[in-house]
């Protein structure tokens, strides 16, 4: 879901033990390691290592699905791509939706009234419908699935770097850079948003993270990603019935490499947004 | 006050007739073709051409536009390509089902969140704190398919506690005479105590899917609105005076939180909104979710398009009634005129 970032402390403020940041670091650290090195020692995405089913044992980690590949080698060949979608609609979403709010606070008048109505309606939907409607609309690919996930998480980064950049525009740095010549594009791109960027920078994390849940909920319902592409979400989807049937590995390991990821990402926002989040 | 009312009602309009005009451009832009999709691969150009031109999709698009607006002004959202009926009937008659969970979800969120984060605030920075931050962060990192994989997994395949996925009632019990649409509230008011009571259990699964990992969002927002108003002046000045903790607590500290909690129960509702097409597959509860997943594999716009509307329409609904009851708990913001 889709919530936005309460006050920040400030950055100079020292905190000696931050035990949730370096938690969530060392794992997405240990992910990247593993999403580089990790294919070469594993079997192939899509190589049948034995029988289907297999449960957890020494030689197949997370056992094997229901075509006899292996599910600890897929979740590994995983990992570049999940990581890889969640930073690039983060980042996407946080460019668009920055350039946007700062423009819009910075401006404010008939803009900024234009601009908030547009987020109001974009916020009217929950994220993930706005993406499974776009996804759906677009047709489905790779990008579209990027794209579509990013417009659906634009909204509060325009709104957080909005509110920010309507107090910064009322300080004295920012007259000074206007007397002395600037344009209103060069003061308010060069001086108020990287005043106004922090609260968006939190907000990353947690859209990092949004993206990689919904990108596993759209592939549940059959849209974004399909099998038998190795991806985390498609994994779930792929063994949610055997789930029911008793073969529990096929989604659990996979659902679990989300729900860590995801985590390491929660806590790192957390730990930026300050203990009072 | 009035002026407060019309304004936020003239915003909310707005944003329904910005709603509307979003979905129907987005869903225009649909490569499928749903006549196409409806009459099979063996239909001629000439059927498909003819019911194309029955539903209106010949049109010009801003032919359809107007069509579709005036339409909707009228309460008619077309028809649905894949089944022939109206979208509103086919919506409306699973908008209970969909109530119910999602409410259900609400309060499970609440009962959990709710104490979880003024234990938290309470004991900020020590164990209770980190105990119900590790929770937070665990409820809103599990994809909610997953989630309910593992709880239809640990309480119905091993423990058995609860019904299986299979939606609503046991298969052959009949549903209570419809009242309010929710099956356990009319089994209740029928005396049928015993439907109400399957229903519950039918209910449990699916509302802790939805709810738990909302209770981690409901949880965050009550901790920080207890610890924004335990560092406020108010606050501090009662302290000073002597009146004790409990009573700072739940007088001073609860009542000013509220505000931040109506926020977070529109957020909170907007997620179980979100979520329902998920969980209404995983649980094959018969909601508008479920529309929407059928509608997703049959290609119908129509459908989807109402999907996407009647959602929109709750989540501004919603949102409308929390900024009014802002406005009656808190006059700073009905006199300011601006609450955002």
């Amino acid at each position: 879901m889709t919530e936005t970032v309460p006050a920040l402390i400030p950055m100079t403020r020292a905190r000696r033990r931050r035990p949730f940041l370096i938690v969530g670091a060392a794992t997405i650290a240990a992910l990247l390691v593993l999403g580089v090195i990790g294919p070469l020692f594993v079997p192939g995405a899509a190589e049948i290592v034995g029988k289907a089913f297999l449960p957890p044992s020494a030689e197949h980690w997370f056992g094997t699905d229901s075509f006899g590949r292996d599910i600890f080698a897929r979740c590994v060949h995983a990992i570049r791509l999940d990581l890889a979608l969640g930073v690039s609609v983060a980042v996407l979403a946080m460019v668009i939706g920055s350039a946007v709010g700062v423009i819009s606070g910075y401006l404010g008048g008939v803009v900024d009234d234009v601009v908030m109505r547009l987020v109001d309606i974009l916020m009217a939907f929950p994220g993930f419908i706005l993406a499974m409607i776009l996804l759906v609309s677009v047709g489905d690919s790779l990008p579209n699935l990027a794209a579509a996930l990013a417009v659906a998480q634009i909204a509060p980064f325009v709104r957080l770097v909005r509110a920010k950049a309507l107090s910064e525009r009322e300080l004295d740095y920012v007259a000074a850079s206007r007397v002395s010549g600037a344009g209103w594009l060069r003061v308010a791109f060069r001086h108020v948003l990287p005043n106004s960027i922090r609260p968006a920078a939190v907000q990353l994390t947690l859209v990092c993270g949004y993206s990689i849940l919904n990108v596993a909920g759209l592939a549940y319902l059959g849209i974004g990603i399909h099998p038998p592409t190795a991806e985390w979400g498609v994994m779930v989807a792929e063994g949610a019935t055997n789930m029911l049937t008793g073969q529990w590995w096929t989604a659990f390991f996979p659902g679990l490499m989300i729900a860590i990821t995801v985590m390491a990402l929660h806590f790192i926002g957390d730990d930026l947004a300050g203990d009072r989040a | 006050m009035l002026r407060y009312l019309l304004r936020r009602l003239a915003i909310s309009a707005i944003t329904v007739l910005g709603l509307a005009l979003v979905v129907f451009l987005v869903v225009r832009i649909l490569p499928g073709d749903a006549a196409a999709a409806r009459l099979g691969p063996e239909a001629s150009q000439g059927d498909i051409d003819a019911l194309r031109a029955e539903y209106g999709l010949d049109q010009p698009i801003i032919v359809q536009l107007g069509r579709y607006l005036f339409g909707l002004l009228q309460g008619d959202l077309g028809t649905a390509v894949s089944t022939g009926r109206p979208v509103a009937d086919e919506l409306f008659a699973r908008l209970p089902a969909s109530i119910e969970l999602a409410v259900a979800g609400l309060l499970v969120a609440l009962l959990i969140g709710f104490p979880l984060g003024m234990l938290a605030a309470a004991h900020r920075g020590r164990i209770p704190d980190v105990v119900a931050r590790i929770f937070a962060v665990l409820g809103s990192s599990m994809a909610p398919v997953w989630l309910g994989l593992l709880l239809i997994f640990g309480l119905y395949s091993l423990a058995h506690l609860f019904p299986g996925p299979v939606g609503r009632l046991p298969i052959g019990m009949p549903p209570p005479p419809h009242i309010t649409g929710s099956y356990v509230l009319d089994g209740l008011l029928t005396g049928q105590f015993a439907v109400s009571g399957e229903a519950l259990r039918y209910l449990a699964l699916p509302a802790l899917t939805l709810g738990l990992g909302a209770s981690a969002a409901v949880l965050k927002m009550v901790r920080s609105a207890m610890i924004a108003t335990h560092e406020s002046g108010f606050v501090r000045t009662a302290i000073a005076y002597g009146v004790p903790g409990r009573e700072v607590l739940w007088r001073d500290q609860l009542r000013n939180a509220m505000l931040q909690v109506l926020t977070a129960i529109g957020l909170v509702f907007g997620f179980l909104l979100g979520g329902n097409v998920i969980v209404e597959r995983l649980f094959s509860w018969p909601g508008v979710g479920r529309i929407a997943f059928d509608a997703l594999g049959s290609n119908d716009l129509e459908l989807l398009q109402g999907y996407a509307l009647i959602i929109g329409v709750m989540y501004i609904t919603l949102n409308f009634v929390v900024d009014l009851l802002y406005g009656v708990i808190d006059p700073r913001i009905r006199l300011g005129g601006r609450a955002s």
